[in-house]
């Protein structure tokens, strides 16, 4: 995924960099031509000085050299200066021999600038033709050389100050970026964190006026995405209610007609038993129908907010012993013991009653119709820290450690032949419990008979 | 008695009409909430059957109406939605009590019969469970009509148990209950009763169930569930 604030960090930032390392660049070059041109001042000024005190006494040429025409180039970057005076015919009048002549001709208040080697140093060197005193056209050429250092520490210096000026320039940049992005996305950002914030499955519509414009597209879908979901959910919950009808109508209308069938009397014994039979089918026909149902109920409330899941609280035992009590005909029959270990009596929960119930039915019918012969079924309900456990062990034929998973699958059947399973049981248990936030498990109880089920609730605020 | 079945499908109001005429009912049908609000207008019924899901006029409507007009009639509500929170709800707009599609005619008709002895005005003083029965009035508890020979402890014990049949009684409360007879009762002592109570209402279709760590359950055990 893209961020957005890299990609405009990206944009603005860089194109500022290229800017500013061009004017960089530039000035680089140009600050050697201003250091050159300011270099060549001062030796013109130097020269200048320098030839005007050149004057004729007694048949020669005198120079002596005023303190001013070398202080010009007193710098903290501690330059050495040269100087010669020559005549026309290339003879040192003055100055130092090192500084080679000037080969080229020079018109009269002309000067040459060139770059040399003197003493293994670099100089700059200018050669500046002036007329000699007491002749009328021969001139001579004053030469002053200055080392490099002042040029290069000038260089320097005005390249420094540029960068600084640039790396404040960036500076501002960036620090308005981040203002920038501050502000700009903050709305961006702010809107990220509610759709973080909702919950999951929410049907609520997004607020269009709380984010920005560029966003209302996107509101505006979402919005639409959560109006067709609704209806498909509100339509998919009235076509459970209605198939729900139709099907316990029928079942009512059947059963109506077995009831009248039995007590119509001079039934012979098949015909009492076809209508024991067709009885027996409506009653798990119906039970079937039951399951779908709140499969389909815990299926909505999977859709809906937590909140709405957790505000009514269950005492778990009062659940646990209406439940037996409706179960002990049916265990009886099956010459099921039923029973509780410890049942702690005062452990509530915020769970709808209707789902604990399910959970809790389900479990014990399970263990019952799995009941090859005579057994117990044994309850137990224990606090565990910030959970609580439900634990329901069966000393029947257990399931093996390799059909665990599947056992939770809908319609899942661990022994084909057994008509009396709808294979919705644990499936049922296992969506209830994932609801409700619940662990479940299964496992061969302590005395390797049997299955146990262990169902850990988390008691929350409750 | 007369009774008023609301119930928009044809065929289950037929044959459930056919049902309780034969256990002695007479039976009006009304097929729309319509057909029934027209029929309460002029005539009086001991009890009404009443579904939900009808066509126009619900019957939630419908009870509404009945209440708010001071008809006190006990209506039994068969409808085939069965959430608690439908019970709970239906319960509370008026309804007497509530049996979901589908159900057994003898679910529906012990139902019937308890509502229309509440209306009556007499609570009934003889409690039934399966072909057992106990007349408070007289105390003796009779099993297909014939007298149960039980000994006071015994008689006692099962007293308990049929006031709160369907219902678990501790062990405690039963024993509690024999302490008027002047001594206390040790567990084992309540297991022989139960153990005999058991012969002796063998053939009632009652049976006393226990669930171990609750206590015991005196319920009536349809022959083909």
């Amino acid at each position: 995924m893209q961020s957005l604030k890299k990609r405009l960090a990206i944009w603005v930032f860089l194109p500022t960099l290229l800017i500013s390392v061009t004017d960089l660049l530039i000035t680089y070059l140009h600050t050697d031509e201003v250091a050159t041109l300011v270099q060549q001042q001062l030796l013109k000024g130097s020269a200048k000085i320098i030839s005007e005190q050149l004057a004729f006494v007694d048949g020669g040429y005198e120079l002596s050299v005023p303190p001013a025409a070398l202080e010009l180039f007193a710098t903290k970057y501690q330059d050495r200066v040269f100087y010669s005076v020559r005549s026309p015919k290339g003879m040192l009048i003055a100055g130092t021999e090192d500084l080679a002549p000037y080969e080229e001709k020079l018109q009269i208040e002309q000067e040459k600038y060139y770059s040399t080697t003197l003493r293994d140093e670099r100089v700059r060197v200018i050669a500046y033709a002036h007329t000699l005193p007491n002749t009328s056209n021969d001139y001579a050429v004053t030469q002053v050389a200055q080392t490099m250092n002042s040029h290069d520490g000038f260089k320097r210096d005005l390249f420094w100050l540029t960068m600084r000026e640039h790396l404040v320039l960036l500076t501002m940049v960036v620090i308005g970026l981040v203002i920038a992005f501050r502000w700009t996305l903050s709305p961006v950002k702010s809107f990220g964190e509610r759709l973080a914030r909702r919950k999951p499955g929410s049907l609520e519509k997004l607020d269009e006026n709380s984010a920005p414009e560029e966003l209302a597209p996107v509101i505006h879908s979402m919005n639409d995405y959560v109006a067709e979901l609704d209806k498909t959910l509100t339509s998919y919950e009235q076509f459970v209610a209605n198939t729900a009808h139709h099907l316990r109508t029928s079942f009512a209308i059947l059963t109506s007609q077995v009831n009248y069938g039995m007590r119509s009397g001079d039934l012979n014994q098949t015909q009492t038993e076809l209508l024991n039979a067709i009885q027996k089918t409506i009653l798990q026909g119906t039970k079937v129908i039951n399951q779908l149902l709140v499969l389909a109920a815990v299926e909505q409330n999977k859709q809906q907010a937590h909140s709405r899941l957790a505000s009514t609280k269950v005492n778990l035992a009062e659940v646990i012993t209406s439940v037996m009590e409706e179960l002990a005909p049916l265990a009886q029959q099956k010459q099921v013991e039923l029973g509780v270990n410890v049942v702690e009596d005062d452990i509530v929960i915020a769970a709808p009653i209707y789902l604990i119930r399910e959970v809790v039915a389900s479990l014990i019918d399970n263990s019952i119709q799995h009941m090859q012969q005579a057994g117990v079924v044994s309850l137990s309900l224990q606090r565990q820290g910030a959970h609580c456990l439900l634990s329901v062990v069966d000393n029947g034929q257990g399931i093996p450690p390799a059909e665990r998973q599947k056992v939770f699958a809908r319609f899942y059947r661990l022994d084909e032949s057994k008509p009396n399973s709808s294979g919705l049981g644990l499936a049922i248990v296992k969506e209830i419990c994932d609801t409700l936030l619940a662990d479940v498990s299964l496992r061969t109880p302590k005395n390797g008979i049997g299955l146990q089920v262990d169902i850990l609730f988390p008691l929350g605020g409750a | 008695m007369k009774l008023l079945l609301v119930e928009d499908n044809r065929e289950l109001s037929s044959w459930l009409t056919r049902l309780l005429n034969q256990s002695g009912y007479a039976v009006e049908q009304a097929f729309t909430g319509e057909a029934a609000d027209t029929l309460l207008m002029t005539q009086t019924y001991d009890a009404i059957l009443l579904d939900l899901t009808l066509p126009g006029l619900k019957g939630q409507t419908l009870l509404r109406r009945l209440r708010e007009k001071n008809d006190e009639v006990p209506v039994l509500i068969i409808s085939a939605q069965d959430s608690l929170q439908a019970i709970i709800d239906h319960l509370n707009l008026g309804a007497d009590d509530y049996l979901a599609k589908p159900f057994d005619i003898q679910e529906l008709e012990a139902r019937l019969r308890s509502l229309l002895r509440r209306a009556s005005g007499k609570t009934n003083p003889v409690l039934l469970c399966g072909a057992l029965s106990y007349d408070s009035n007289s105390k003796i508890f009779r099993s297909h009509g014939n007298d149960l020979n039980l000994t006071p402890r015994e008689h006692a014990v099962l007293e308990a148990l049929i006031r709160k049949s369907g219902k678990t009684v501790s062990k405690k409360e039963l024993a509690d209950g024999l302490v008027t007879l002047n001594d206390a009762v040790s567990p084992k002592a309540l297991e022989i009763y139960i153990v005999r109570l058991r012969k002796k209402i063998e053939n009632s279709g009652a049976q006393i169930i226990t669930l171990r760590g609750l206590g015991y359950m005196l319920t009536y055990l349809a022959e083909s569930v």
